[in-house]
């Protein structure tokens, strides 16, 4: 699937024509808020929690070099090997070369954005490994050849028939749309793999710096088997995903159930410290972290934009989001999507490629009032949309227009006088028409110039008292 | 320069500009202190009934035993219940040889298994007996601590799993989970909530997915 | 009490109506009104559109302009959030900082004005229709609007108050996003009529006229029954002012 955030304008325009797509998208997420809505009722001290999170990472951020050298000293005694990555061609070479030594064949891998961020998989099975996503919904639209179009849920944009379609047609079955029978297809297959694979490949969730372990959150039991069974092990993050303290993940722990899936607790939560050959004589022997930066330490340097680094990628923000709601993930062209995303593509891949992103958002700020860490999207995006600007990628004649604005703004008898126009054009026009602007009625009409203003009619107001 | 250098004085160098960022309000730590105290049961009663709620809440079941006679005794009739024939112990012993006298049920204690067969021997087991370190009262997780088990693959590989919780395992919630254990036991942990799940399909809840599709929690009183 | 005036772009030329009827409650609860004569427009489009720089002397200028009032009062949340907060991300002259300050602590939306500041409980009028609320985003999530407006309309003797399914939700304007992505935008604010409509509402009222604007536009074109008409209008109106 070769997207890109510069076609995202067309992209939004094809994803509000598709019906089957906006009915799947919307079910999902209305039925994602209600349960968050619910958990989070349950939680008296949530809007607390969500304050004493920031700042915990708020900390984190500050003190980032620290931290990953604690992390490093601490993993490197629980017997992890640490390796760190510039970029995703250095992060896809790390995992080659450890593929290789370990005369790997098949890899099995629980659902990683970060591992999404390098093309991990494709990269690998192009190296004659056979690369298995196992999240269910991973797995799904890793059959179909997507990426995931939702942080948590990958396969939110799909409804039952689209599933049974994909099952049918790449793993010879007969076609069912019964979504039991597809669970148990997709579990028999890949516990198959799960027993007999050399390597897992997992995300984390959190690191946890002070024990040199790291925390992987999930449901279906497949992060699980990713990380317990094969005998090695490698887990990626991006650098930011460091927490000081097993206290602090108590805290991010609470938040991020509710917030992702709207359950108060995942079912798993699997704290490792080292490959579990070590303590129980089964698992993994070999454990290996790749710490990624590709870009974040970057984003760090901001004073501002660095919050944007807090995410835990729970999606609370995509559900939220009149956008997403009616758009999906795949319409904003990239691995990350929905509000947090349109914040991350700028400062991924550049101004000029995410030229448009920022954009793709009426600011209300639904996704802040949502986050779980207090990003302030809404703020980062206006800061966003002005470095879009100084960098030069704005339209050209959207500049000329702002800086003719400008002038007449602090000249307001010009100022007046241009904004008198069309008023007096609109009275040419056959009676009960509106003004037409461009790209903005059609659907709707603009609202009617007043012949006078309200300035003439207070004074006149004034004048008659 | 090798890349751990470049990416530490990359951010040594972006650290340097302090955030502009708002800082948590006063208040916060003591209202979630007293807010949670506002909401965490008063008595042994209370912390068990929200225990049992949460767990009904997450589709697990508890059952409440005053011995491990009852226990073995129910189990066994759960087991025919759900056409179970055989079923791996880890840490409940005594368990293990109560039920062994059974014929009609292949039983096994992980303990016994030898190491490089535990993997596929412990996949062709349809149920487990384990025992867990603490449970957490207000979202009825159980913990798992790895330095105090020889395997964790009885808590995940066969499709049922039943778990023996004493009274005295029950801590109110995580923040008081995480004061009680040492820090050298935290590094290897296991939270288990509610017998495995996904929801990828339209949002719709199946139980057991790449894990067990059930979860009994014997509430052991004696 | 002295009271300036803030009358926003879309006030001043489409909706000059809604900002006179502001005029008249303010007057009859006894403010005295001034209008700062030479003000243009408070730079949000400009801001939002990411033109920072082109912002700052507009910004600056409206600063000095309101300098040393007692109280600003607009009829719109989202214009209220742009001095109030958005000034603060400028690189405004150091020299004026104290009075931005000042500033952002004098300018209100005009609903919380009324609650706020003059201790208003209650309109003393009468407006005999079903209304619902539009939770303007600005207002609701910068300025902490939510209850004070259904405050006020719930008092009024006649009216049929009934909320709306997601009376918080976008109704997709943004500023130069209705136009930016203008068939995303008409999808939102379709979205939210749907909601107007299903309310059986004879009125949607709101702080801001440029979401009203919107839902309006829509409304009409779409032929549903609810108009758009803005709280400042029913509250005059209920008055007979």
């Amino acid at each position: 699937m070769n997207l890109s955030p510069t076609k995202t304008k067309t992209y939004v325009k094809e994803a509000l024509l598709d019906s089957r797509l906006r009915a799947s998208v919307d079910k999902a997420t209305q039925t994602s808020l209600a349960k968050r809505n619910d958990k989070k009722e349950q939680i008296p001290y949530w809007e607390e929690l969500r304050y004493k999170a920031h700042s915990i990472k708020r900390d984190v951020m500050e003190h980032l070099d620290t931290y990953l050298e604690t992390f490093e000293k601490n993993c490197v005694s629980n017997g992890i090997h640490v390796h760190w990555a510039a970029n995703a061609k250095e992060a896809r070479q790390i995992i080659l070369n450890i593929a290789h030594e370990k005369h790997a064949k098949t890899i099995v891998k629980s659902k990683s954005l970060t591992t999404e961020e390098l093309h991990l998989n494709d990269f690998l099975i192009e190296n004659d490994l056979e690369t298995l996503e196992t999240d269910l919904g991973e797995y799904i639209v890793q059959l179909l050849g997507q990426i995931p179009s939702h942080l948590t849920a990958p396969a939110l944009h799909l409804n039952r028939q689209d599933i049974g379609k994909v099952f049918h047609e790449k793993l010879g079955i007969d076609y069912t749309e019964d979504p039991n029978e597809l669970l148990t297809i997709a579990r028999n297959t890949l516990r198959e793999k799960f027993l007999n694979a050399d390597i897992g490949i997992s995300g984390v969730n959190f690191a946890v710096a002070e024990s040199g372990s790291v925390v992987v959150v999930e449901n279906e039991a497949n992060a699980r088997l990713t990380v317990g069974v094969p005998k090695t092990h490698i887990a990626v993050m991006g650098i930011e995903k460091i927490i000081p303290n097993m206290d602090d993940l108590a805290v991010f722990l609470k938040l991020l159930g509710p917030s992702a899936t709207g359950q108060k607790a995942s079912v798993y939560v699997n704290i490792v410290g080292g490959p579990a050959f070590q303590k129980l004589k089964e698992g993994p022997e070999e454990m290996h972290i790749v710490l990624l930066d590709n870009g974040r330490s970057k984003m760090l340097a901001d004073p501002e934009l660095r919050e944007t680094l807090f995410c835990i990628r729970c999606g609370a923000c995509l559900n939220v989001c009149p956008i997403y709601q009616q758009i999906g993930g795949h319409a904003y062209g990239w691995v990350y999507m929905g509000p947090i995303g349109i914040t991350l593509i700028p400062q991924y891949l550049g101004e000029k490629e995410g030229k448009y992103s920022p954009y793709l958002s009426s600011l209300c700020g639904a996704c802040y009032e949502i986050c779980p860490v207090r990003i302030n999207i809404p703020h980062h995006l206006l800061k966003l949309r002005n470095n879009v600007v100084e960098k030069g990628y704005s339209m050209k004649i959207e500049k000329i227009g702002m800086d003719i604005w400008a002038f007449l703004a602090r000249h307001p008898k010009l100022y007046r006088f241009a904004t008198w126009f069309p008023g007096k054009f609109q009275m040419l026009l056959p009676k009960g028409q509106s003004f037409p602007a461009p790209g903005y009625t059609g659907e709707r009409a603009l609202g009617k110039f007043d012949k006078k203003g309200f300035r003439k009619r207070f004074l006149e107001m004034k004048k008659n008292k | 320069m090798p890349s751990r250098e470049k990416i530490l004085n990359a951010i040594k160098k972006a650290v340097k500009t302090s955030s502009h960022l708002p800082e948590k309000p006063d208040y916060v730590e003591k209202e979630i202190e007293s807010k949670l105290t506002s909401i965490t049961p008063l008595d042994d009663k209370g912390f068990k009934e929200q225990f049992e709620k949460e767990l009904q809440a997450v589709s697990g079941e508890l059952v409440t035993v005053s011995s491990e006679k009852i226990l073995v005794e129910h189990l066994y009739r759960d087991m025919l219940a759900g056409n179970n024939s055989s079923i791996a112990f880890m840490g409940t012993d005594s368990i293990f040889s109560q039920m062994s006298n059974l014929s009609d049920i292949q039983c096994l204690n992980t303990v016994d298994i030898p190491e490089q067969d535990r993997k596929a021997t412990l996949a062709n087991t349809q149920a487990s007996l384990v025992s867990v370190d603490y449970a957490i009262a207000d979202v009825a997780s159980l913990v798992v601590l790895l330095d105090n088990i020889p395997s964790l693959f009885p808590h995940y590989l066969p499709d049922s799993i039943y778990v023996v919780v004493k009274p005295d395992q029950l801590v109110a919630n995580m923040f008081e989970l995480m004061e009680i254990i040492p820090d050298e036991k935290k590094k290897n942990m296991l939270f288990i909530t509610g017998p495995s799940r996904t929801a990828d399909i339209e949002k719709i809840l199946i139980l057991g997915a790449h894990g067990p599709r059930k979860l009994t929690v014997y509430w052991l009183e004696s | 009490m002295k009271v300036a005036l803030f009358i926003p772009c879309l006030s001043e030329h489409l909706y000059p109506e809604s900002a006179i009827s502001m005029v008249k409650v303010l007057e009859h609860i006894g403010a005295e009104i001034e209008y700062v004569n030479d003000q243009t427009c408070c730079g949000q489009p400009a801001f939002n559109s990411g033109y920072r720089k082109q912002v700052v002397p507009v910004a600056e200028r409206f600063i000095k302009l309101f300098q040393g009032k007692e109280y600003v009062v607009s009829p719109s949340g989202s214009c209220v959030t742009m001095v109030r907060k958005f000034y603060n991300e400028l690189d405004i002259n150091p020299e004026l900082h104290s009075a931005r300050d000042e500033l952002s602590s004098k300018i209100f939306e005009f609903t919380e004005f009324l609650i706020k500041v003059v201790n208003m409980d209650k309109v003393d009028g009468t407006f005999s229709h079903k209304v619902t609320y539009h939770d303007s985003c600005h207002a609701l999530r910068e300025l902490g609007i939510k209850e004070q407006p259904r405050k006020l309309l719930k008092s009024i003797k006649g009216i049929d108050f009934i909320e709306m399914e997601k009376s918080d939700t976008c109704c997709g304007f943004g500023g130069t996003f209705s136009y930016k992505y203008a068939d995303m935008s008409i999808s939102m604010v379709a979205r939210k009529c749907k909601y107007i409509d299903e309310s059986g509402a004879d009125y949607v009222t709101s702080t801001d006229s440029s979401c009203l604007m919107n839902i309006d536009g829509y409304l009409r074109k779409h032929n549903m029954k609810a108009r758009a008409i803005h709280i400042a209008d029913i509250l005059a109106q209920s008055m007979n002012l």
